[in-house]
């Protein structure tokens, strides 16, 4: 079926990938798709995107699938002509959707690591931070996660190209663990859990290794840090683990930052 | 109540493999309380060593801490995270899927492969959730196909309870330790060593009719008074919450009431408690499409009142902030439950205490709540 599809080929919506300060895994997402993949380029015309294909389409695209944040100057307007170029725009992953792990310099002068990493810090252009796409143009919609979860990828194109909502829910990784069966890390055994603040879309995955989840995927719906910090201080967690959790992939992300300062600023002296 | 129940006799607990093996003969596979990442969960079994053995739990608001004691005994513990909803009305499962042919849909429903089922160790509570859920889901106008299935393929084997914990309640909803009605079978379990052995009690004919191949000994005056004298313990040790008895119009009364911000600022709205509530049952329809558009599904899927889709209608959510979420949870579970299906929506389990990320107790809320209707009431007068 998608074969003869692939077949007709002008009639595909274009699909482009674009990258910025990120470390690849997202995008690399869509080409783990194995057993969808050949679905996939029967139902879209992948137009641009340097880790699958040499060949390149010029814009307008259909679908812009943006991963990585934006921390230098020329990706500052680099984002403004790929916003042009594209019909719908959706930001994959935790750098692209909150600044990623680079926001940590966010939190600091971000000359003192140029300094300490490059021979020349001379030849470096960059921003003092790293701030997600949403700061910079409009986005169509948001994949969250670190990295994303190659099956949302596949929903939000197959409602893209469906024309229907995509199943992508907001709420808690509780309700995750909560369907599967995993049994509560935090009320069983005390681990610090930021399931109950964390966007669902991983299907629970730490929980399900008796982990604490991560917060990859960044802040759920109205998400009551202040409530959950609270939490970890009565179960013994020090602050600074409070600040560290808050501070990972999704350090960017609004809500989550502003529980990392205010577990910050209750470090006892 | 129209099923009579019968004192069917007393089974040495070294013998309890033969009523496992009997209930197998009988054609039903069991699901039963299983140690796993130090909880008791429910799930399938066979074999006696599969039960938690010895095992105990200690369960307070926000807390769960379970392990193996030097017991020997089967059930001295009450209910874990895993409730029976999970297998009659299951977190997710397909409705309908449809493939498109030609110009042409073809919708086909799958079959529900649910075997028959002892449910094995069911506390009263359960079997009062068991029974809250029928009245919603098979007698108030609409079958639910599914759950009505699943029902009809159940074998309930009961148990007393003899080890209660703080967040037990079940003596304010009408409950108690020991199960009276709406089982199979229903065991007590007494003693322990060379003692250690079960009353059981036969609630269906069917029942009856597993046990009387076992050889059970006849139940003697010692028996009883054991049994009694553990209920009674049993009962001493659950919390009484006085509140509850007028809670539906406690909550009418306090709709505005401040504590309900009060709440809000330690809930999480993670939804923890209406999934590990044995008698919340709403879901979620999901439609999907595959990427060439000519295969559909529908999926239905636990869903809760804590998130914001749950209220969506055009143009956003009707309770955005937690208060009024957290408001419409307690006040259906204690209160408007009663106008829609003729019962409390709370069987006292305690489970939603316990399973609170943030520890907080209804029981705390219901009687804080009750407390600001006083407030209000004397700031009127």
């Amino acid at each position: 079926m998608s074969k003869s599809q692939k077949a007709e080929g002008p009639k595909r919506p274009k699909l482009a990938v674009f990258k910025f300060a990120s470390c690849d895994g997202c995008q690399l997402s869509l080409l783990d798709c194995e057993d969808e993949l050949l679905d996939v380029t029967g139902a879209v015309e992948l137009a641009y995107f340097p880790e699958a294909t040499r060949a390149t389409l010029a814009g307008p695209y259909d679908l812009t699938l943006v991963e990585g944040s934006i921390t230098t100057p020329h990706d500052a307007e680099r984002i403004h002509a790929i916003r042009r170029q594209s019909k719908y725009l959706v930001t994959i992953g935790a750098c692209a959707t909150a600044g990623g792990i680079q926001s940590l310099r966010n939190y600091a002068n971000v000359n003192s690591f140029i300094d300490i990493v490059y021979a020349h810090p001379e030849y470096i252009d960059t921003l003092r931070t790293s701030t997600p796409i949403s700061d910079h143009v409009p986005v169509d919609f948001e994949l969250n996660g670190c990295p994303i979860n190659k099956y949302q990828l596949l929903e939000l194109i197959s409602a893209l190209l469906n024309g229907r909502k995509p199943n992508i829910v907001p709420h808690s990784v509780c309700m995750e663990c909560k369907r599967r069966g995993t049994v509560c890390v935090m009320v069983s055994h005390g681990v610090a859990c930021l399931g109950p603040v964390t966007h669902a879309g991983c299907n629970a995955l730490c929980p399900s290794y008796s982990r604490g989840c991560f917060g990859c995927y960044g802040p759920k719906e109205t998400p009551n840090t202040n409530s959950i910090s609270a939490r970890f201080e009565a179960l013994g967690l020090p602050p600074e683990e409070t600040v560290r959790l808050f501070r990972s992939f999704n350090a960017g992300a609004t809500e989550f930052h502003n529980a990392s300062l205010a577990a910050e600023h209750s470090k006892p002296k | 109540m129209s099923k009579s129940i019968t004192l069917s006799g007393v089974l040495p607990a070294a013998g309890f493999q033969r009523l496992l093996d009997a209930v197998r003969d009988a054609g039903f596979r069991t699901i039963g309380p299983r140690a796993r990442n130090g909880a008791i969960v429910l799930d399938e079994l066979s074999d006696v060593a599969e039960l938690p053995v010895g095992w105990n739990d200690e369960q307070v608001a926000g807390s769960y801490r379970a392990a193996k004691g030097s017991g020997d005994r089967l059930f001295d513990y009450v209910v874990g995270p895993t409730s029976w909803k999970r297998f009659l009305y299951p977190p997710r499962r397909e409705l309908w899927h449809a493939q498109k042919e030609g110009q042409a849909w073809v919708p086909e429903a799958p079959a529900d492969d649910f075997e028959p089922t002892a449910f094995l160790g069911v506390r009263n509570c359960d079997i009062a959730a068991i029974r809250t859920l029928d009245r919603v889901l098979l007698d108030s106008g609409y079958r639910e196909p599914v759950y009505d299935s699943r029902r009809s393929k159940i074998f309930i084997i009961a148990v007393s309870c003899a080890a209660p914990v703080s967040t037990c309640f079940c003596t304010s909803m009408g409950g108690g330790p020991t199960p009276t009605d709406g089982f199979d079978l229903s065991l007590v379990e007494l003693g322990s060593g060379n003692d250690h052995r079960f009353i059981i009690s036969s609630g269906s004919e069917r029942g009856a009719e597993i046990v009387s191949a076992l050889n059970l000994d006849e139940v003697v005056e010692r028996d009883l008074d054991a049994a009694a004298t553990q209920d009674r313990t049993s009962v001493e040790k659950i919390n009484q919450v006085p509140a509850m008895a007028n809670a539906r119009s406690t909550i009418a009364a306090t709709m505005r009431s401040d504590h309900w911000d009060e709440v809000a600022d330690r809930c999480l709205s993670c939804a923890n408690c209406t999934l590990v509530c044995p008698t919340c049952f709403c879901v979620d329809i999901e439609d999907t499409t595959d990427l060439s558009g000519t295969s559909v599904s529908r999926h239905q899927q636990w869903d809760s009142c804590f998130t914001m889709s749950h209220s969506y209608l055009h143009g956003g959510s009707i309770r955005k902030t937690t208060a009024a979420r957290y408001r419409q949870w307690l006040s259906h579970k204690l209160g408007t439950w009663h106008d829609q299906f003729g019962s409390s929506g709370c069987v006292g389990c305690g489970r939603c205490v316990t399973w609170c990320p943030a520890a907080i107790d209804i029981r705390v809320e219901l009687e804080a709540l009750e407390e600001s209707l006083k407030e209000m009431t004397t700031e009127e007068a």
